[in-house]
Order: C-alpha cells, then structure tokens, then sequence
C-alpha cells in the first residue's frame, strides 16, 4: 500500500527563504529600476526630437478697430477646436494667447480691472503681457498666438508654445 | 627565518560588508529617486513644448544609471 505523501516532500523548499529577498539582490532590482527610468527618459527625449514643428496658416481675427484698449476678443486658431483670445493692451500692444489654462484646460478671460487674464475653474492668473504664470496652480505659461499686422487687419500666424 | 607562504589577506569583517552594501543600496535608492524626478521634469518640459533641454535629463539619468552599476558591481568584490 503506498504512503501518502506531502508535496513537500517531492518538492522541498523553504517558504521563508524563498520569499527573502538579499540586500545583494534588493541592489540588483534598484538598478534594473534605474534602467527602466533611463528607458524612459532618452524615451521622452526622442518624443520630443521627433516630433515635427507644424506650421498654421494665416488666419484674419478682426480689423484693429474692432477691438478697444483693455480689452479683448475670443477667437479660434489654429483649429476650431483651440479658443484663442486676443487683447488689445493698455498702451496699444495687442497680444493673443491660446485660451486653454495650462492647469486643466479651462477657458481664461481677460479681466480689463486687474489687468490679468484668469482662469475660474482654480484661481490661475497669467500677465497677459507675455502670458507668464501670476498665480495659482498652472504649471506652465500660455501658448502665444502670433500676430501680424497687414492693412489694418490683424492676422494669427502661428502658435509658440 | 622566511615564511612558507604569503600572508594571507586580512578578510573584511562581517559588520564592515554589511554596512558597505548598505551604503551601496542607499546611494542606488537615490540614483533611483532623482532619476524619477528626472523623467517626471522631463514629461512636463515635453508638454511645455520646449524640447531643447530632454537630451541633457537622458544624460544626467544615464550617469545616475552607470553609478548605481558601477555600485552592482563593486558589490561583487
């Protein structure tokens, strides 16, 4: 009659040592993460080498008059999808800027009392003379929409990111 | 009067290895951490649009990477 036998038995280990992990071998995955992470930094570092500069065509906003000191216009470019605001400056520098906040994406206004343009969604301010971050939680500056002036016609020519 | 054999090399002692690989897992740890930060800035200059300054993170995280080898493989000695 045969004996019953424990698994064990054909297949020795011990539970304890085999769930330990070495000082030697702990070394050995940090370095493996290390890999991982170098991986994936050359990884972004090549997305952005490769990735293409997209030229917009010109597009009409409005005539100069159309917009007043301390003021602005929405408007869409490059695209439909990308609400863009213009401002004519007090001082009568006009500037635009994708209306997107850098933050979560939520429309910026400009406000003609503070001077400011802000985001409601969290409270963002950016100067709208270059569109540099004031306050509050966006990350980055705006886009800016390039602008020129033919016969009195305001064109957006390109975005800078 | 002359030795047969050479002195035999002194061997490190036990708590002397231990605290040397210590060492050596926490200068990894912090290859590891700023490498992580490294690819954290580099995501976020990516989506700013400015691509100029990614090749430079690479090279600082490949130099985090090499020292945290060159620690694997000291630690073999």
């Amino acid at each position: 009659m045969s004996r019953i036998t424990r698994p064990e038995e054909h297949f020795p280990f011990h539970r304890p040592l085999d769930a330990l992990v070495t000082r030697r071998e702990y070394l050995r995955l940090l370095v493996l993460s290390s890999f991982g992470l170098l991986v994936g930094t050359i990884g972004v570092a090549l997305s952005g080498s490769l990735r293409r500069q997209v030229s917009h065509a010109p597009q009409r906003i409005a005539s100069i008059g159309d917009v007043a000191e301390n003021s602005a216009l929405n408007f869409r470019y490059p695209d439909a999808n990308s609400p863009a605001i213009l401002i004519h400056l007090p001082g009568g520098r006009l500037v635009a800027y994708s209306q997107r906040c850098t933050h979560l994406s939520c429309a910026v206004f400009f406000d003609p009392h503070s001077v400011r343009l802000v985001c409601p969604c969290h409270e963002g301010f950016f100067s709208p003379a270059d569109g540099h971050v004031l306050a509050g939680p966006p990350p980055r500056p705006l886009p800016e929409v390039e602008l020129r002036i033919v016969d009195g016609e305001i064109l957006a020519v390109g975005v800078q990111p | 009067m002359k030795e047969p054999f050479p002195p035999r090399r002194p061997r490190k002692r036990i708590g002397g290895r231990i605290a040397a690989v210590h060492a050596q897992i926490i200068l990894a740890t912090l290859a590891v951490i700023v490498q992580l930060w490294l690819l954290t800035t580099a995501l976020d200059v990516l989506l700013s649009g400015d691509p100029r300054p990614l090749w430079s993170f690479a090279a600082v995280s490949a130099v985090a990477f090499l020292g945290s080898l060159g620690l694997l493989l000291a630690s073999h000695d």
